[in-house]
């Protein structure tokens, strides 16, 4: 048997395998464990990505969701949705990203089962436009074909989502009712084969156990040539919602499975979501491995609730635009990461 | 090896010398760094206070706040009915509430509330400490409204446990700046009469609190002469250090909020060289990692309007006990992180 030492020695050094990741996820057990797992984790990403800290704007709705019934911890099944942005408001919202120099931008939105093709590549011409130089990351969920995917490549999109937040079958199927993993699955490998960036997320406190973290992370590294970005996401019960009184995700599982991540998939950047939308944690997903961040950077969007941030009136730029607001959280977050010895990442070049 | 390292390294046998404490908080600066400073921390908090996280429950208000002017990052400026009459308890709601604490198992409570000058605020403090403790003797009463001179520290000292006088500064300039209408001397004053009589005490730092940052680093001397002064206090017990939070609608709306990573640094730093403070922040994994060992505001209990800390995230429920009181049961959520974390819970809640 294994003890602690061994397995953190294996995961600095990437030998870990299945079975030493599931029993390090075990073998974690108090804080003293958990800051060990995240010095090493630390210590791979500066090794394997450096002290560069990522951030990447987020725009969204772009596509409306059709599925049906929406996924139980999801704002929709509460009642919540938002019309998708028309073109003027995608360029408005171009613009504004552009103007504060990120290198990055998400455009998001719910999964349209019909296709949602047409909407992203429209999208992504309007943004191109007006910012060339952006790299483009797609998350619209599996409505896109191959051909859309081709297309989204020519035009110049980096990355493509597809998040199954859960490989478990029968978790996906109580959370996500809806949904289609394999549908899901079939994305993340046609954008894998089609040479695109693949982003996906790892939910915790759904349902999935040690065991499913550790063949969720290891089918990605066995199966995906392109990881481009894994984000750990955690549970925040939304009122209204079936599961709004479900407990809320556990930070330590995150930044444990976030850690693990970090060790197994080595080169990929790594992100949080959820309850760790939370610039008080900051400090510890760097500290965790992390490298890369979305929802406290720059947002394009008509969800009022990614207003939360009103911690730092004086650090926060809130421009809205009918009901589309745009908010910057840049100067308060890139604060945050200096001070926690990683360098923001570079503007895009001038185009 | 590094000057942190080696500091680090001594501080965990042998505490940290004022010096060594500026050095740690200028040499700190990455997540590596931090990381050896919290854990060195966290070393110290379980060799010299153990692993069990203590609990201190949170009564508010029990007065009105009379100062003139309002400080300037005060709540108040973005809800005027906070420490207002409006805010206070009646002696009904403030028995029903200390009862409530009593039969949930908690230890102590802190009675918070505005400062209510002169004599007619610390003759309403007496009376609502007496109201208290009859409704509840088994619970420790911590009384954190500064509405008494430190001449009158004596008469409360029957009634309680513990005197809080939250300073969050030492600096005279901050407090004319930032709290016109405070007494940094009376505050002071009060710490210090209440360890001439033995009775214990606890007072806040405020990391960010302060006018000088865009000059260069943080106030870094300021806060270790801080942290001095409680360490020359005998009967110190508790140290609460957090962020500063600008208040929208506040004369302060446009300040910076205080860093979460000096927050971080600032606490681990305390904990080496206060060793057996009770030290705030235990809520959360970041605190525990940093060596705190105390969860404040636990089940609060306030007016309807004000449920404290009730988490749109996780499954606090509050409930109605007397008159307008509710209470927001939220041990659950803030004793979380340290049971995940391998802590045990003061009276095994």
């Amino acid at each position: 048997m294994n003890n602690l030492s061994t397995l953190l020695r294996e995961a600095r050094e990437g030998t870990l395998d299945r079975a030493g990741a599931l029993r390090l996820l075990k073998e974690v057990r108090d804080y003293s464990d958990l800051m060990r797992l995240m010095r090493v984790a630390s210590e791979v990403r500066d090794e394997c990505v450096g002290r560069i800290y990522k951030f990447e704007a987020f725009m969204s709705p772009i596509t409306r969701c059709t599925t049906n019934p929406p996924c139980r911890y999801c704002r929709r099944s509460a009642g919540v949705e938002h019309e998708p942005l028309m073109p003027e408001e995608i360029r408005w919202g171009a613009e504004r990203v552009a103007a504060t120099r990120i290198r990055r931008l998400e455009i998001g939105g719910g999964t349209p089962w019909d296709g949602a093709g047409e909407a992203v590549i429209n999208a992504v011409r309007i943004i191109k436009e007006v910012a060339p130089n952006l790299l483009i990351r797609v998350n619209v969920g599996p409505a896109l074909s191959r051909d859309d995917l081709l297309k989204l490549k020519e035009l110049g999109v980096v990355e493509v989502s597809a998040n199954f937040e859960t490989m478990n079958r029968e978790v996906f199927r109580k959370v996500k009712p809806g949904d289609d993993l394999n549908a899901r699955i079939a994305l993340a490998k046609a954008i894998d084969s089609v040479g695109l960036k693949l982003s996906t997320t790892i939910m915790v406190g759904i349902g999935s156990t040690y065991e499913d973290y550790v063949n969720h992370i290891f089918w990605l590294k066995e199966n995906i040539r392109n990881l481009g970005r894994v984000a750990i996401t955690v549970l925040r019960p939304i009122k209204g919602t079936p599961m709004e009184s479900a407990p809320a995700g556990s930070v330590m599982d995150a930044l444990k499975v976030g850690a693990l991540a970090r060790v197994v998939l080595r080169h990929v950047d790594l992100g949080f979501g959820g309850i760790m939308n939370d610039h008080r944690l900051l400090p510890l997903r760097i500290m965790a491995g992390g490298n890369r961040e979305v929802h406290l950077s720059v947002l394009v969007t008509k969800s009022r609730t990614w207003l939360r941030q009103t911690i730092s009136p004086a650090e926060t730029e809130v421009v809205t635009n009918g009901d589309l607001i745009f908010i910057n959280y840049l100067p308060l977050i890139t604060r945050i990461v200096r001070e926690a010895g990683m360098e923001p990442e570079s503007p895009p070049p001038t185009a | 090896m590094s000057d942190y390292s080696s500091i680090i390294m001594k501080a965990v046998k042998d505490g940290l010398s004022r010096e060594e404490a500026l050095t740690l908080l200028r040499k700190v600066r990455d997540w590596g760094s931090l990381h050896d400073l919290m854990r060195a921390a966290s070393k110290v908090r379980d060799e010299v206070v153990g692993t069990e996280v203590k609990l201190m429950g949170f009564v508010c208000s029990i007065t009105p706040c009379t100062t003139n002017p309002t400080c300037k990052y005060c709540f108040r400026w973005a809800n005027p009915k906070l420490f207002s009459w409006d805010d206070v308890l009646s002696d009904e709601e403030l028995e029903a509430g200390m009862r409530a604490i009593q039969e949930v198992g908690l230890r102590r409570a802190e009675l918070g509330g505005g400062t209510y000058a002169d004599a007619v605020g610390r003759d309403y403090t007496l009376h609502k400490l007496r109201v208290a403790k009859h409704a509840a003797p088994k619970v420790g009463i911590w009384v954190t409204n500064v509405s008494f001179a430190p001449e009158d520290v004596a008469l409360l000292a029957p009634l309680v446990e513990g005197i809080t006088s939250n300073l969050e500064s030492i600096n005279p300039m901050t407090y004319k700046a930032l709290r016109p209408g405070s007494d940094l001397r009376k505050r002071v004053e009060i710490l210090v009469e209440a360890d001439r009589l033995g009775v214990p005490t606890d007072t806040t730092l405020m990391v960010g609190l302060d006018l000088s940052r865009s000059l260069g680093e943080p106030p870094y001397e300021e806060w270790v002469r801080f942290l001095e002064f409680v360490t020359s206090l005998k009967h110190f017990r508790i140290l609460e250090i957090h962020p500063f939070r600008p208040t929208w609608g506040s004369p302060t709306q446009g300040m910076e909020p205080g860093s979460v990573v000096e927050t971080l640094k600032l606490r681990a730093v305390a904990r080496l060289m206060l060793r057996d403070v009770w030290l705030s922040g235990a809520h959360t994994v970041e605190g525990l990692m940093a060596g705190a060992n105390l969860i404040m505001h636990a089940y609060p209990i306030t007016k309807s309007f004000r449920p404290w800390g009730h988490s749109k995230i996780f499954a606090s429920r509050v409930r109605r006990l007397v008159g307008d009181a509710i209470v927001v049961d939220n041990l659950s959520e803030v004793t979380r992180a340290a049971k995940e974390l391998g802590f045990s819970v003061e009276g095994g809640l």
